[in-house]
């Protein structure tokens, strides 16, 4: 899934001031983005704007902007980093709390699953949905990059400051836990 | 190859529990969807206060400017209704990272939908028509569709699930490279990888495929530029199963395996011991991590499975 060639072509137009080049990538990228950041404020609005923050950043700064693994490694890079900053500047752990046990995320018509079965299996739900609550910022980062936005490894690694090798190898480690955490369940 | 498969944490056709522990996992790290935000409606905000931004460059950023509400609360509300009655439907990880490109004239320019291997998609229409895109799969959609005169007309490469809104007098056709096919209001899947190989599955309603009527639950196919083949009575659910995330391999060799493998998985495979081509193979995959896909590899066949990068090799 590397586009570099691709990227390339749009970093130079974005800095050269070709403003449907920005808007192509917006359209690409921001309804992902905005999945992601709401992650972690909990709210649309919010998560929104961090976007948008994100995209006005390139706008102004547009001459010096540098990408270095990806377009795509860049934004979801700065998002995070703007959602952690707001996070740090704000109370929202509370909402965190309430929001998540009402947030619908993940799921999906089970059709044909008999009734009972599908309240197992949203018990289990929530119980891993605590689990990787618990763990730290950036596994759950690295842990969402891989699984829900389908970055690679050299991606993820630009983000959290790490090398692919021991992004894959905590992926691993993480997922590990949470399957034998889940086997314990069953 | 049933006996072995069963014990493992890989949901196979015959077992009983419903769901991987993958796809348990998936399912929990979820985030809200926002397949149906319209990437366009964000971009016209977007644009708006970039103008804003650019009247007023001298001036220091707002303070508190996460705090401003920038949408009013009642389009926000509009938007989650709708949100919440067409999300959930989407399959595994289908995050929307397709890469969408306009080409210039802007009357006949046709807006290109792609996903990528291991990735999914879903886009609803403007016509209210819900499109899945299966893994590397491409959609055009014009511009002007849905217009009176130019009705509703896409191309498809690859394969895709449609879910078509019945207007009266306005027939959707999908176009692939040697295929057409017309329909009124119906659910269906179209399956064009391959230029001599398009797959149409009915699920309800009518779709004429080369002017050929398939019925609910008929399954037609066309081999190049050959008549239709049409078979009545078909486990339709199975060929659309990827709509639910699913890639289903039901007696099928490990040979014509290999491409759907490639596409779900990102990977590349080469299979060095060729006695392995025609092993049988029954099982229900989600999109996973190519470790997944090892596992299930070795579980399999008693080879020596290595990997590199992305490439996988079966001696």
């Amino acid at each position: 899934m590397q586009h570099l060639g691709f990227d390339v072509q749009l970093v130079v137009r974005v800095r050269n001031g070709d403003e449907a080049a920005l808007d192509e990538i917006f359209r690409n990228y921001a309804p992902a983005l905005a999945a992601f950041v709401d992650g972690y404020v909990k709210s649309t609005a919010i998560a929104e704007e961090i976007v948008q923050d994100v995209f006005l950043w390139i706008v102004r700064n547009r001459e010096r902007w540098t990408v270095k693994e990806s377009i795509r490694s860049y934004l979801y890079g700065a998002a995070r980093n703007r959602a952690l900053d707001y996070l740090k500047h704000s109370v929202v752990e509370q909402r965190w709390a309430v929001r998540s046990q009402v947030s619908n995320a993940g799921w999906e018509p089970m059709g044909e699953i008999p009734i009972d079965t599908q309240l197992v299996i949203a018990e289990q739900i929530s119980a891993l949905r605590r689990a990787i609550a618990k763990l730290p910022e950036s596994r759950r980062t690295t842990l969402t990059l891989r699984w829900n936005h389908g970055l690679s490894y050299a991606e993820i690694a630009a983000i959290i400051g790490s090398s692919p090798k021991a992004v894959e190898n905590q992926l691993n480690r993480t997922l590990n836990s949470l399957r034998k955490m889940l086997q314990e369940s069953f | 190859m049933w006996g072995r498969a069963q014990a493992s944490r890989l949901r196979y056709v015959n077992d009983q529990h419903p769901m991987l522990p993958d796809e348990l996992i998936r399912r929990a790290l979820a985030e809200r969807d926002v397949s149906n935000w319209r990437a366009d409606d964000m971009l016209h905000h977007f644009a708006e206060r970039r103008q804003h931004d650019q009247g007023m460059s001298a001036v220091e950023p707002q303070k508190s400017r996460y705090r401003t509400q920038l949408f009013p609360k009642s389009a926000k509300l509009g938007n989650w209704i709708a949100v919440a009655g067409l999300a959930v439907l989407l399959g595994a990880g289908g995050l929307i990272s397709h890469l969408a490109t306009i080409s210039e004239s802007p009357l006949n320019s046709v807006v290109t939908y792609r996903t990528q291997n291991s990735e999914h998609a879903e886009m609803t229409l403007s016509d209210g028509t819900v499109v899945r895109l299966n893994v590397d799969s491409e959609i055009d959609i014009p511009y002007n569709f849905g217009n009176t005169q130019n009705g509703r007309s896409v191309n498809l490469r690859g394969e895709a699930y449609f879910h078509v809104t019945h207007t009266v007098g306005s027939p959707f056709v999908i176009q692939t490279s040697t295929a057409r096919a017309v329909v009124l209001g119906t659910e269906f899947g179209v399956r064009a990888y391959d230029s001599t190989n398009v797959r149409v599955a009915v699920r309800s309603g009518k779709v004429a495929l080369n002017d050929v009527v398939l019925d609910a639950r008929s399954v037609g196919t066309v081999n190049g530029h050959s008549p239709v083949m049409v078979a009545q009575n078909q486990d339709v659910d199975a060929a659309l199963s990827f709509t639910k995330g699913q890639l289903v391999l039901s007696r099928t060799t490990l040979r014509d395996a290999i491409a759907d493998l490639n596409r779900w998985y990102d990977v590349e495979i080469n299979v060095v011991n060729t006695a392995y081509n025609s092993e049988q193979i029954n099982v229900v995959l989600s999109i996973g991590s190519i470790n997944d896909l090892m596992d299930f590899l070795r579980m399999l066949f008693p080879a020596t499975i290595t990997r590199e990068g992305r490439t996988i090799t079966i001696s």
